[in-house]
């Protein structure tokens, strides 16, 4: 044992520099992508009308005094300038303050995020709670009445914007029901119904993929080699098909996290959840742009970072990927 | 003696050996799904319900027009999806409503498909430095969750149903773009393909005659479930009051009134979103059915 220790750590040791290796190169690939990223939305949010000197300038301004104003605080200054400016102010925590209620931008976002993420998290609890147990049972019964009430779930949850999903949970739940408040966030059962809401449209999804994904495993060779040798009916399906089947699912699961991220603009709309999804929409209909462009390259940044830990910690789950990266 | 003998065995044989063409074939697969037929058959009664609904009535009449002594009537035979805050008819609202989630969810996907699937196919066709490039710039604009996009154009532009197809159509650029490359790219590796430059086509030829028709099947299958996919996004950002400016009926809009209801007037947010439901998976079924006629080793 001990003859053959000395070349299973060198082995080792290699395979683990290689994922250290890999991992901080997939982090430097991600700069470019935030900084093209960040670049288009301050582009797009750069064209809307109005800017800030309309809003600090005293009523009596005349136009030659704004104009002189703005080029004090370097509004005219060429695009490219401007946005290396804000970057700059990013990368100090800086990123100006709201016309409505001055306050700081950075601070307000990284107050609201973490309701935002506990939502995403436990929609995908819920999502996974509903879609995985539906998509096994569609797979192993297909073509029963199991597997077509399954699909009319999983074609419903795609086909029903889920704010309205929101409200109709609302009017049962808490307005007939009075069972769950149906606004704020406020003790553990204020976020029952917009986990439910962001996880059904995500259970459709994840329950689609299952069922496919399992419907390719079953027909493998060892399943067939686990019945023969006597394995239970639920070992094989949860050990040895639905392992198997599940980096699919896991993919679909990372890939809704950033989708989760921007759609919780809707539930939080119809929910009040004070979270980012709120802060973007409010901060739209008071044309607060510096609150706007924050929001929006934040949570852009942050939604392509989480789609990167997602995509490395495929790499650590699956040696079939990690042997295709790590060359 | 020869098989054939007369005309009408000619005829027969042409009959029975006669070569299908890929649209027939398709069409024979996609009759047999009942959920496909299903899918039509709903879509052909909303957009006719839609069509009469432009008959009978007068947008300045019954669309628009506020009438305060009929506001907030439950639902009745008069008024089958009862009326709003300012007294006008749901159900009228919501039949003349479908023309903008219909117009939205197809000039999107005509948006979307026409700049997406050209770069895919040029991406997925020449290789190299430009498919390197089209696709990190398809990476960066598939990395900004699609709401936010829309939001931030609706947020650039202003308000109204020009920009809201716009939003709607950027939005769903990289997903045709990575599926016009895919589809390309298993395309280009034919032998027929190898055969027409062997026989001195030029690569826009080569391009025209045999690979757009060869990879259009999965393409077509997409414009199906972006145009689903454009209607909910479209009445969301109405919802959040970015779409469709008011007083038109959106059906998005409709629901975001219907919000301030909810306690006591819940049939407001009851019917809109129903409406926008039954629209999105009639659509679902037949994309569902599509993808399922195209290419039958994927259907499960």
């Amino acid at each position: 044992m001990i003859r053959y220790y000395k070349s299973i750590m060198i082995i080792l040791n290699r395979e683990r520099d290689l994922m250290i290796r890999y991992t901080i190169r997939r982090l430097l690939m991600l700069i470019p992508i935030l900084i093209a990223v960040s670049l288009v939305v301050y582009f797009i949010v750069d064209l809307a009308p109005g800017d800030v000197v309309d809003v600090i300038a005293p009523d009596d301004a005349s136009p030659e005094d704004k104009e002189l104003l703005r080029e004090m605080m370097g509004l005219n200054d060429p695009f490219i300038i401007r946005y290396a400016r804000y970057m700059q102010g990013l990368m100090r925590g800086d990123l100006g303050k709201s016309y409505v209620n001055n306050r700081d931008v950075f601070e307000v976002y990284f107050s609201r995020l973490p309701n935002t993420l506990l939502l995403a998290l436990a929609g995908a609890f819920v999502a996974v709670l509903i879609a995985v147990p539906l998509g096994v049972v569609s797979a192993m019964h297909r073509g029963s009445w199991k597997d077509a009430i399954s699909m009319i779930f999983g074609l419903l949850g795609l086909s029903m914007p889920n704010f309205w999903l929101g409200l109709l949970l609302i009017i049962f739940f808490s307005l007939k029901l009075g069972l769950f408040p149906s606004y704020g966030s406020e003790g553990w059962s204020s976020i029952v119904l917009p986990a439910i809401t962001v996880g059904t449209a995500q259970a459709a999804l994840v329950m689609r993929t299952t069922r496919s994904s399992m419907l390719e495993v079953v027909r493998q060779d060892y399943l067939r080699t686990a019945r023969a040798k006597g394995v239970p009916e639920r070992t094989v399906i949860y050990k040895h098909a639905l392992r198997n089947a599940l980096i699919p699912i896991v993919t679909v699961m990372g890939t809704q996290l950033g989708v989760a991220l921007g759609g919780a603009v809707f539930t939080e709309t119809v929910f009040a959840w004070p979270g980012v999804g709120r802060l973007v929409v409010d901060a739209i209909n008071s044309r607060d742009i510096p609150m706007v462009t924050g929001c929006l390259i934040l949570t852009t940044m942050l939604a392509s970072f989480l789609i990167l830990l997602v995509d490395i910690a495929y790499a650590f789950i699956d040696p079939r990927i990690k042997a295709r990266y790590t060359k | 003696m020869p098989i054939i003998q007369n005309e009408t065995d000619k005829k027969a044989v042409i009959k029975r050996y006669k070569r299908r063409s890929m649209w027939a074939e398709v069409w024979r697969n996609f009759k047999k799904s009942k959920g496909a037929m299903t899918g039509i058959i709903i879509l052909i009664v909303v957009l006719s319900a839609c069509t009469i609904g432009e008959f009978i009535y007068d947008y300045h009449e019954d669309i628009v027009k506020q009438s305060f002594d009929q506001r907030l009537l439950r639902p009745s035979w008069k008024h089958p999806f009862g009326t709003d805050q300012y007294g006008r008819d749901i159900f009228a609202r919501i039949l003349y409503g479908g023309r903008y989630s219909f117009s939205v969810g197809v000039v999107a996907v005509i948006i979307s498909f026409s700049i997406g699937t050209t770069l895919g196919i040029v991406a997925g066709y020449y290789g190299g430095v430009i498919e390197n490039i089209i696709m990190r710039i398809t990476d960066v604009f598939a990395s900004i969750p699609s709401v936010l996009l829309a939001i931030a154009i609706t947020a650039a532009f202003g308000q109204s149903l020009l920009v809201l197809m716009f939003a709607v159509g950027v939005v769903g650029v990289p997903a045709f773009c990575r599926v016009a490359r895919a589809s390309v790219m298993t395309v280009v590796g034919q032998e027929y393909v190898e055969a027409a430059h062997a026989a001195g086509a030029k690569n826009w030829q080569v391009l025209i005659r045999h690979i757009v028709p060869n990879s259009m099947a999965p393409i077509i299958v997409q414009c199906t479930l972006r145009v689903a996919q454009a209607i909910i996004t479209a009445s969301g950002l109405s919802f959040l009051g970015l779409g469709v400016p008011t007083p038109s009926p959106e059906w998005g809009g409709m629901l975001s009134d219907g919000r301030a209801y909810i306690r006591d007037y819940s049939y407001m947010t009851m019917f809109p979103g129903l409406a926008i439901m039954i629209t999105v998976l009639a659509i679902n079924l037949i994309g569902d059915g599509l993808r399922d006629a195209m290419d039958p080793k994927l259907k499960r």
